[in-house]
């Protein structure tokens, strides 16, 4: 399983293509499929890194051709026959089954308020933070086949950290339906050690990463 | 209703879905849509609340609200720069994804970039909807590698004294950059600052804000 969807510094892209009339939307479906995302509350093991795990194991054709909604259908798709709630024939006929035993989905009415729930992904921390502002770091490198929000290009590079930002919920657990957080860092990184010989000495990278994708440097 | 966790099981209904969905997205979205209401999971008049919602009231005219504050106000700019979740909370633009929102300040010598090299994250609660080219492979791949080749797509230039810093959103901490305030807007009103305040401003692929004469 490649890492189809870590495309960070992929070399060889082309100019960014933009939109003229820059609407978030080019056809109904892409809006109802938003909508759909939005409106539907799930299953409790749907955690949200499980979700970004079943749209990175999209078969990589897919995932660099299909539009980015259509993404968005596959994955829900892709989850609800994992929890057993439709067969694919059952998605492709758009009927079907038994009724799963879920509570009553959200209403029109209780739209504008879910909109304005903020999620907070820090929990109680029982350690202390490893490391603090200044300290030099060096990032892990993971093997391919799972769920992390280490992008491979910043594996094995050395940053300095930025800031603590706190315990949060580790992404690479949650994709395992595990709720453990971790404390959380904003690195920097320099332009010179990350892309040598690229003119990119003056600029800095910064990402959010975990402790444990971090050891002293 | 528990999930596997299983990535080849996942890779293998993949495969499934691929070759027994309908190949037209229109027609896969559809039948997607009317089973979740035949299982009693989606409401469909909750979906266009959604869309409505996000088409009339949540948007980019929220950040740029935020943005034009902090130019007249330094100690609301200060609570931003401090805890940016407290602060457009003062506001009421809390909601989805912005739980832990950075406020990152341009300068004369400094511009600030976001990218989600990952997937698609974004402050939807502040600045509405993504536009496409943020999700794109190109985008993508390519800021986080010769971001100033990427400022260039976009019409913006900077100089050999500017550093860029980029900012990739790999956790949940949502990036708002926080462009300069123009010269010559001394006699303008916070509403109409607002309005000069673009939404790429607010990602980093716009920099200098123009002023109608």
């Amino acid at each position: 399983m490649a890492r189809v969807h870590d495309m960070g510094g992929l070399p060889g892209q082309g100019r960014i293509v933009m939109d003229p009339d820059d609407h978030p939307f080019h056809a109904d479906w892409e809006a109802r499929m938003w909508g759909i995302n939005e409106a539907l509350e799930g299953p409790a093991s749907w955690s949200l890194d499980w979700w970004r795990y079943v749209r990175e194991l999209i078969q990589a054709d897919d995932y660099l051709t299909r539009p980015y909604f259509d993404q968005w259908m596959q994955v829900y798709a892709a989850m609800m026959v994992d929890s057993g709630l439709a067969t694919p024939a059952e998605i492709a006929r758009g009927t079907g089954g038994r009724k799963p035993d879920l509570r009553k989905p959200m209403g029109p009415g209780d739209v504008a308020k879910v909109s304005a729930i903020t999620r907070d992904f820090r929990r109680p921390a029982d350690q202390k933070p490893a490391f603090t502002s200044g300290n030099k770091v060096r990032t892990k490198t993971f093997p391919e086949g799972f769920h992390t929000r280490l992008p491979g290009y910043l594996m094995n590079r050395t940053g300095i950290i930025h800031a603590h930002r706190g315990n949060h919920l580790l992404p690479d657990e949650g994709a395992k339906g595990r709720h453990v957080a971790q404390h959380l860092y904003t690195v920097t990184f320099s332009g010179a050690d990350l892309w040598p010989g690229e003119g990119r000495d003056k600029d800095r990278f910064n990402a959010d990463l975990w402790e444990s994708y971090l050891e002293r440097a | 209703m528990t999930s596997s966790y299983d990535p080849k099981k996942i890779t293998e209904i993949h495969e499934h879905l691929h070759s027994e969905l309908p190949s037209d997205p229109a027609l896969r979205v559809k039948a997607l849509e009317s089973l979740l209401v035949e299982k009693g999971m989606v409401d469909s008049a909750a979906i266009d609340a959604w869309i409505d919602l996000y088409a009339e009231e949540i948007g980019p005219k929220r950040g740029a609200r935020v943005v034009a504050k902090s130019w007249t106000d330094p100690a609301f700019k200060a609570r931003l720069l401090a805890d940016g979740t407290a602060a457009i909370s003062e506001f009421g633009y809390q909601g989805h994804a912005t739980g832990h929102v950075v406020a990152v300040e341009n300068t004369p010598v400094v511009h600030n970039l976001v990218v989600c090299t990952l997937c698609s994250c974004y402050p939807f609660a502040l600045l509405g909807m993504s536009p496409g080219w943020y999700k794109s492979q190109e985008y993508r791949a390519r800021a986080v590698r010769d971001p100033r080749g990427v400022l260039k797509e976009f019409g913006v230039s900077v100089g050999d004294e500017v550093e860029v810093r980029v900012w990739d959103s790999t956790a949940e901490l949502r990036y708002l950059v926080l462009p300069q305030r123009p010269a010559g807007t001394d006699n303008l009103n916070e509403d109409q600052l607002a309005a000069l305040v673009t939404r790429n401003s607010m990602i980093g692929t716009d920099r200098v804000l123009k002023v109608a004469r």
